[in-house]
């Protein structure tokens, strides 16, 4: 029986962190193979039990962290609704880490992936087991930090349900070297805010800014003269826009990480397409994370 | 807002083309009077075969048709074989694990009778999760003459039991196929079956003449895609256009050609009779249900496409019916397809009349899925 690579694991916690117009939640779990290999930016495919919904839940990795995995979910639909009820003890079925994180050197990582995958396709057995996938991904593992510039200042800016991928992100550079004070984060809420303290733990350039208050985090960017260094977003579409035109007018590099319906969530299916200068690519597979100069948002 | 406009004028003009086509199958009223007699016939011979599918209509329809001929003697002998086949299967069911399930379709020889359905199986990351050359045959996903864009997304929505997809067959082109893809499975055992795409006649010549001498073993011709505008399902829902397709195709290709048939159609044995006459080899069937979903906050498609086609487990009683009418109808075999998500829909599927099952959508639920609905299978055979 060829296994499968979607595996039930265990819930150890469960927590509402806001319940008014939105409702967000978090869920740990105990997934080992998941959290020690996942890298920032990374989602899993979080799967129904229910048949009469097909497709995976594609949701971002927050945090992973001595085998416990993170998720923080925004109530969007059924599925996700579903997730909600989910409580300690429970299981959920998973596939992951997947997807092309921040800290994955781009085309080189993609590179990488596929003559691993090319050289087991051609060999005899035409599949990659899921042993080689995780191999595979330690050998990203290792070195994936590496070309992390040690001068240089990191600006992450995560907004709504974009803020939870920012703090795996943050962990990483941190324990990669990166100096607090050259870690920025700035996040935006449309009202209440959540999963905020972790960043505190990390650094004290922490911005919170919220709708609310009429301020977003561009505004938080100009007020704190953010202008060297590279960024890193996830957000809503408005949000991005409006982030990568401060990227341009400051020439900062800006990585952002996108959100699009998907399929299957491997690459399957093509189902998640983004334009980019180099032609269509998969939100799933090539990204989310893309280089904001490449995409057309 | 843009967006917006545009999916409601592609929603127009698809509704308008469809609409139109079904005219046109309506005005072959002839041609269809004739199918749906005959398969009357058919289905009466096999009601007096098969026990269990035996219902009081059947039962009357053969006491109407006694007085039919040739037809319904060949189709007779064609069911009593398949019932034949499906009781020897029955008889080999102590062992289960290492008989020979192969079969042979248009020369064509299988390990098993489980292949991927187009669009759902990519060679590089289906392949990551399992080995695809313990499948009866893999089929890649839709190639045209050049690269095509594909819709713009949101392209998928999902469904009860089901999903939509208006992908819109975005591929690298044939050229990119054959340079990237096809070396890949160059030296691996198993049957590769191309599905080619297009949006006219010559687009679909234009890559059947490309794929000669190829690794590829068969050709699946897609003319039932809902998701482009003009080709694709345009082929699928005339039967003329399709028969004149078929015919052109046949006198090109050096390898068994496929005939994947759209079941947004008024009757579908007339297209299958269509394709069969003109000269197709098999037929597969069926592709996805033309359907629509709304976003309640905006009221508008939830979809950039409007449309998209429906597909999972949802469709699995309509791929059933089609298939158990067609088969009863046409002499090629048959590909079934259609919402198989475990091994008793796949054999479900062989008892309706199909000679192998693909799996689609159930691999986006689990990328393993061919294989264990494979597995699963086999405890039924």
């Amino acid at each position: 029986m060829e296994q499968s690579p979607i595996k039930k694991y265990r819930v150890l916690a469960d927590k509402t962190l806001i319940h008014g117009d939105e409702i967000v939640y978090l869920l740990k779990i105990d997934a080992k193979d998941i959290a020690d290999s996942a890298r920032p930016g990374q989602f899993v495919n979080v799967y129904m039990d229910d048949s009469s919904k097909l497709l995976p839940r594609p949701i971002s990795i927050a945090d992973a962290e001595d085998g416990v995995l993170t998720l923080v979910i925004g109530i969007r639909g059924k599925g996700t609704a579903y997730l909600h009820t989910k409580k300690s003890g429970d299981y959920v079925r998973i596939m992951g880490p997947l997807g092309t994180g921040f800290l994955d050197a781009g085309d080189v990582s993609h590179e990488l992936v596929d003559s691993v995958s090319s050289v087991n396709l051609d060999s005899p057995i035409a599949s990659v087991d899921v042993t080689n996938l995780s191999v595979r991904a330690d050998l990203r593992d290792a070195s994936h930090t590496e070309h992390l510039d040690p001068a240089t200042k990191h600006i992450l800016i995560g907004g709504g349900i974009g803020v939870p991928p920012m703090r795996l992100l943050a962990k990483t550079l941190a324990k990669s070297g990166v100096k607090p004070d050259d870690i920025c984060v700035v996040l935006g809420y449309r009202d209440e805010p959540f999963y905020e303290n972790g960043f505190y733990e990390i650094t004290d350039l922490v911005y919170e800014t919220s709708d609310r208050d009429n301020r977003n985090v561009v505004d938080a960017l100009n007020d704190e003269k953010l202008t060297s260094g590279i960024i890193y977003a996830c957000g809503p579409t408005p949000m991005l826009k409006a982030v990568k035109s401060y990227a341009q007018l400051h020439e900062m590099k800006l990585l952002i990480s996108l959100e699009e319906r998907m399929g299957c969530g491997y690459g399957a299916c093509v189902g998640c397409t983004v334009k980019t200068t180099a032609g269509k690519k998969k939100v799933c597979k090539d990204g989310p994370v893309f280089d904001a100069s490449e995409v057309v948002l | 807002m843009r967006m917006d406009n545009v999916a409601s004028s592609q929603t127009r003009n698809q509704a308008g083309s469809q609409a139109q086509s079904q005219t046109d199958s309506q005005a072959s009223s002839e041609t269809r009077n004739l199918a749906s007699s005959k398969t009357q016939n058919q289905t009466s011979s096999l009601a007096s075969i098969q026990t269990r599918n035996q219902t009081s209509s059947l039962a009357s329809s053969e006491t109407r048709n006694q007085a039919s001929s040739k037809t319904q003697n060949r189709a007779s002998s064609k069911t009593q074989n398949r019932a034949n086949s499906l009781t020897t299967i029955h008889d080999n069911d102590i062992t289960t694990s290492h008989k020979d399930r192969s079969i042979e379709i248009c020369g064509v020889r299988w390990k098993n009778p489980i292949t991927t359905a187009a669009g759902t199986f990519a060679i590089r990351e289906s392949g990551k999760y399992y080995d695809y050359t313990k499948l009866g045959s893999i089929t890649t996903k839709g190639v045209a003459p050049q690269a095509w864009e594909g819709n713009p997304t949101p392209r998928i929505a999902e469904t009860p039991s089901g999903m939509l997809n208006a992908v819109g067959l975005e591929n690298p082109g044939v050229d990119a196929y054959i340079k990237n893809d096809l070396p890949i499975l160059e030296n691996q055992d198993v049957v590769v079956i191309a599905n080619v795409a297009g949006h006219s006649e010559d687009e679909y010549i234009d890559v059947v003449k490309k794929l000669r001498g190829t690794r590829v073993d068969m050709l699946e011709i897609n003319i039932s895609c809902p998701n482009v505008s003009c080709g694709g399902i345009a082929f699928g829902t005339d039967a003329e256009t399709a028969a004149r397709l078929t015919a052109k195709i046949k006198k090109v290709a050096d390898k068994p050609v496929i005939i994947k048939l759209s079941p947004n159609v008024t009757d579908i044995v007339s297209m299958a009779q269509a394709v069969e006459a003109a000269g197709a080899d098999c037929i597969s069937m069926i592709n996805t249900l033309l359907g629509m979903r709304l976003n309640l906050k905006t009221g508008l498609p939830i979809l950039a496409n409007a449309t998209g086609g429906l597909s999972g487990p949802a469709i699995l009683p309509v791929a059933i019916r089609m298939i158990y009418q067609v088969s009863r109808a046409v002499d090629i075999p048959i590909i079934g397809m259609g919402g198989v998500s475990t091994g008793a829909d796949a054999y479900e599927m062989l008892l309706a009349g199909a000679q192998a099952v693909a799996v689609g959508t159930a691999a986006l639920s689990d990328p393993v899925a061919p294989i264990r609905i494979l597995e699963e299978l086999e405890g039924y055979l």
